[in-house]
Order: C-alpha cells, then sequence, then structure tokens
C-alpha cells in the first residue's frame, strides 16, 4: 500500500463508513463495503478520490455489495481498541429509536435523492455531488430541496404516527 | 425576474450561487413577499434535514459534536435573514471507528485469483500434502516391519533360530514381513485390537543365544521355546493388522458421514438463502417487465440543470408557479408549428401529488414565424410553450395562468 493510499484511508475512512452506514443501516455491511471501496481503490488508484470512492461505495450498495465483498479480496484492518465513555442503555434506547425513524424516513426517499442528501451531510459541494452522482449540476439544488422536503415531512408523519400510539 | 424555485433557495442557502446572481436574487427577495417566505421554508427543511441526518448514528458518539451535518444544520437555525453559505465542514463527530489511533490496511491479496490459477494452487497444496501422508506412512511401516518379519520367520533349529533372529539378512525381512501381511490368521483379525506394539524381538533373542548354545539339554526343548515365541509373533502382527483396517474403515466412515454433512449443509443454507417470495411468486408476475421511469414517463433523452436550459432558450426558463419541478430536459421534436428546430425542446418535468406527470415544454421561435393559435401552445416573448401530460385537460388549463 502507497503511502498517498495510507492517507486516503485515513482521511475517507471513517466519512466513508458513516455515509454508508446511513445508506445502508447495517453496520457489518457499511465496513465491508468501505473495505471493497478502497480494495478497489488499490488496484486502480483514483485521481479524484473523493467523488471516485463514494461513487463506488453507492455503486456497491447498489448491486449486491454483499456477493462483491466475500469474492475473495479482503483487507486486513489492524488497528487498537480504545475504551470509550459510554452512555447509558435508556439514553442510547432513545438515541437508538430516533435513529431507526430517521433511517425509515431516509428509506421513503429514492434512491438518488438519498444518496444527494447524505453526500450533502458528508459536506461535498454541488459539483461533487454531481459528479459522484452523474448528474448535472444544476439539478442538484433540486434534487436536493425535494430530498430535504420528502425527509422531514416523512418523519413528521412518522412523529405524528407515534404521538397517535402513544 | 420570475419567481424563485424551490432548488435555487437551496443552492442559495447552501452557499453554491455566484456572487452576481445572490445579488439579483437578494434584490428580488427584497421585494416578493411571497419568495421571501418560500426562503423561510427552505430554511426550515434545510436545517432540519440536516439534523436529522446526522441523528443517525450507531455505537458510541457524542451527539452534536461538529458531525458535517449538525454544523451544516446548527447555521441555518442561527443564521440571519440572509442567507449566509455555510462554512464547509472540516471537523468529524466522534465515532466509534475513529478511536483507533494507529490504522493499517494491508491488502492481503490485491489481485483476485482467477478460477485457472485457483485450481492450479489448490492441485499444488493437494499434492504437497498426498506426499507427505505417504512418505510419513512408509516411514510408519517400514520402523514397525521388523519385529514382524522376525516373528514371522519360518521355525529353525533353536541355536540357528536365535541366531538368525538376532541377524537376520533383509532378504529374510521382507519374505517374512509380506507373508505375514497377506496370510494373517482368521482368529487374530477377527480380535479386538488394542494392544500396543510389541517391543523389538531382536534385543529380546540375543540375550538368549549363548543360553540356549551353552545348554546341555535336547533340542527340541529349545525348539518349543523358539516356536512359542513366534505363534505369539505371528498373532501380534496380526492384531495389528486387523487394528489398522478397523482404523482405516473407522476414518472411510468418519469421512463419508461428514461429507454427506457438508452436502446437506450447503444443500440447507443454499435453500435458506433463496428468497421465498420469488419461489412462491408465479412466473408470468416476475417476468413483467418494470413500469417506465419518471424519465422514461417525460421522454426526455437528456436531464439538463437550470443554466444549461436557460442556456438553450436564451433566457429564463418558465416554470408553473406553486409548484417544484422533478427535474429538467431535453426533448427532440418542436412545441408547435413556428418553433426553431435547430434547437432542442426544455422540458420541465412535474409531478402532481397523484403522482401524473406534467410536463411544461418551451422551445424558441423561429424568426418571423406566426404566433401558435392552437389551445395546447401559446407564446411568451421569443418562447413558445406548451402544457401537456397525464393530468386531465381541464388541469392543465388552469395550470397554464400560472406558468411565468
Amino acid at each position: 500500500m502507497t503511502a498517498d493510499l495510507a492517507q486516503l484511508f485515513e482521511q475517507y475512512y471513517a466519512p466513508l463508513v458513516r455515509m454508508l452506514y446511513r445508506r445502508t443501516g447495517d453496520r457489518d455491511r457499511a465496513e465491508d463495503l468501505a473495505q471493497e471501496t478502497f480494495a478497489r481503490a488499490v488496484s486502480a488508484p483514483p485521481n479524484n478520490p473523493r467523488p471516485w470512492l463514494f461513487a463506488v461505495a453507492l455503486n456497491l450498495v447498489r448491486e449486491d455489495g454483499r456477493r462483491s465483498v466475500t469474492r475473495g479480496r479482503r483487507l486486513e484492518l489492524l488497528r487498537s481498541e480504545t475504551d470509550t465513555p459510554t452512555a447509558g442503555p435508556d439514553v442510547e434506547f432513545e438515541r437508538n429509536e430516533d435513529g431507526a425513524r430517521v433511517r425509515s424516513a431516509l428509506a421513503t426517499l429514492n434512491d438518488r435523492d438519498r444518496e444527494a442528501l447524505l453526500l450533502k451531510a458528508e459536506g461535498f459541494d454541488y459539483e461533487e455531488i454531481a459528479a459522484t452522482l452523474g448528474l448535472a449540476k444544476g439539478a442538484i439544488g433540486t434534487t436536493l430541496a425535494r430530498a430535504r422536503r420528502r425527509l422531514v415531512e416523512a418523519y413528521r408523519a412518522q412523529e405524528r404516527g407515534k404521538n397517535v400510539a402513544s | 425576474m420570475s419567481h424563485l424555485d424551490e432548488g435555487t433557495l437551496h443552492a442559495l442557502l447552501d452557499g453554491e450561487l455566484a456572487g452576481t446572481e445572490v445579488l439579483e436574487i437578494e434584490a428580488h427577495l427584497d421585494g416578493c413577499t411571497a419568495c421571501s417566505a418560500r426562503l423561510r421554508d427552505a430554511r426550515e427543511f434545510l436545517g432540519e434535514a440536516d439534523r436529522l441526518v446526522g441523528r443517525v448514528q450507531f455505537g458510541r458518539f457524542s451527539a452534536g459534536a461538529g458531525s458535517p451535518a449538525v454544523a451544516a444544520a446548527a447555521s441555518p437555525s442561527a443564521a440571519p435573514e440572509r442567507p449566509v453559505p455555510p462554512p464547509r465542514p472540516s471537523p468529524r463527530e466522534h465515532e466509534p471507528w475513529e478511536d483507533a489511533s494507529p490504522v493499517l490496511l494491508i491488502p492481503d491479496n490485491p489481485k483476485p485469483a482467477t478460477g485457472v490459477g485457483n485450481w492450479i494452487r489448490v492441485i499444488g497444496w493437494a499434492a504437497a500434502l498426498i506426499l507427505v501422508v505417504s512418505g510419513g506412512y512408509m516411514a510408519f511401516t517400514f520402523s514397525k516391519g521388523k519385529p514382524t518379519d522376525l516373528a514371522s520367520a519360518p521355525p529353525r533349529p533353536a541355536v540357528a533360530t536365535a541366531e538368525s533372529q538376532a541377524v537376520a539378512s533383509p532378504a529374510e525381512l521382507n519374505r517374512a514381513d509380506s507373508a505375514a501381511v497377506r496370510t494373517p490368521p482368521a482368529a487374530a483379525r477377527a480380535a479386538p485390537a488394542r494392544t500396543p506394539p510389541p517391543p523389538v524381538r531382536v534385543a529380546k533373542a540375543k540375550p538368549q543365544a549363548p543360553e540356549v548354545a551353552s545348554s546341555s539339554s535336547p533340542a527340541a526343548t529349545a525348539g518349543d521355546t523358539s516356536t512359542d515365541e513366534n505363534t505369539d509373533a505371528r498373532e501380534e502382527a496380526a492384531t495389528q493388522a486387523a487394528e489398522q483396517d478397523a482404523i482405516r474403515l473407522q476414518a472411510a466412515r468418519a469421512l463419508t458421514q461428514l461429507d454427506r454433512e457438508r452436502r446437506a449443509g450447503r444443500a440447507a443454507a443454499a435453500t435458506a438463502a433463496l428468497d421465498r417470495e420469488e419461489l412462491t411468486r408465479p412466473a408470468a408476475v416476475v417476468a413483467a417487465p418494470p413500469p417506465p421511469t419518471l424519465e422514461q414517463r417525460a421522454q426526455v433523452y437528456l436531464r439538463i440543470g437550470l443554466d444549461e436550459a436557460n442556456r438553450q432558450l436564451g433566457g429564463p426558463v418558465h416554470v408553473i408557479e406553486g409548484m417544484s419541478p422533478v427535474f429538467m430536459g431535453l426533448a427532440p421534436g418542436r412545441v408547435a408549428a413556428g418553433a426553431d428546430t435547430t434547437r432542442p425542446v426544455v422540458r420541465v418535468v412535474y409531478q402532481d401529488p397523484q403522482g401524473r406527470t406534467i410536463l411544461l415544454d418551451q422551445q424558441r421561435r423561429a424568426t418571423q414565424s406566426p404566433t401558435p393559435v392552437n389551445g395546447a401552445a401559446w407564446t411568451l416573448g421569443n418562447i413558445i410553450l406548451g402544457l401537456r401530460g397525464e393530468a386531465p385537460a381541464e388541469v392543465l388549463r388552469a395550470l397554464r395562468s400560472r406558468v411565468r
């Protein structure tokens, strides 16, 4: 592994896993897909890494990512585990429940809207989002506007349903 | 300036517009209460959506700490009335996977093995394994062969037997060994074979030689003793052979059973992996083509952005007031007679709450062409417009008055 690639990994692994987790809702799968993405970067180092890595990762999500990951290419990740303080179980439960509601609201969006939203949340500008998703830059504002409105409306609808149920 | 669409407002809030565009929009916002209200709505949606996305975490995390989403979400709500581009988020939240201080990434197999290469490697390993096992087995057989040879040697006179056992030739060893392997006693084969291998007979026979040679007793006594020894040795050799046969049989049965279990396990896993809905769904339903996408329904051959639409039309693109376009694109053909067919049709695609598409087509008018007079097309300045779609005609007629 070259030093550049190591730096790339340091810089983008965490945002990539975070975006993939938000996209898939599965931590193990998110980490597997991120590793597969970097495995592809090892064999074909990208020129413009950020849009490249996220585009490859999203493509892997769209196709059956798990099948690609178990094909025989793996990366061995060695890292030291450190303990961090954890929240109480009730706080953790509320967070998980709220996170599940948001994921459920995200799931109501179509792929393009959801991915544009997640990339924006990772700090992508319109040009990078357009390059990653293969869209025109002029369409990103409309895409994000629609995605944000639908996400908020879906979440609010769930909140209303929850209040009615309780 | 026509009213601002939602995408432009979000681009403004995201800090994606150029300085001149921002000035124009701000000038418009100063005099348009409707657009100002929509800007407030857009800001609210933007902030709320970014906060929601920022909440999707797992495991241990510090909520609200410097996530791009959270950081971006904080700025619109606290922002002044005029939009300020949010800062590019550099700090990130504390994530479990970020706890790891030294991270080392090692590709253990950068190039996936091809099918042929993989098989060659497997065959190579199998051949090496067979060689090692065969060598070990031969060594084991050779080391155990000596006592068997001596024990199964033909009976001889006492003195001669004792001496010959002490200095048995290799030819005799081989001959006796093969005889012992070929014809083990039936009783010995049937016997349960759990006795340990016998000690080396050569060592046992050596002290007897001087004793027998110096003895004054008849030769028959020594011969009987030697015959008993040989019989015991034959029985033990036969026991060992029977033991090995039994072990081989047990191993073969265990391997067969293991193989059967593995096959059953693989079959069960493959069956479980199958989508039960796919299995139970009728073939005709599975074979049905997927519903057309919105792009297919809108018959757009290329999606474009606002800038490109403006460029194609030579001026600002027209929109339906109060509706948000899903996307814009280029379509072939012409909107109506008199349109400049060297230019593509700019199609703004909408969806009403019922999911029906509404297409607002726009195309430049050819120089000195007559104004179209049919009901579906009309002219605004130098642009010929047409409104059509899946919505009923009365809905389209009502929307026509809202085209700006």
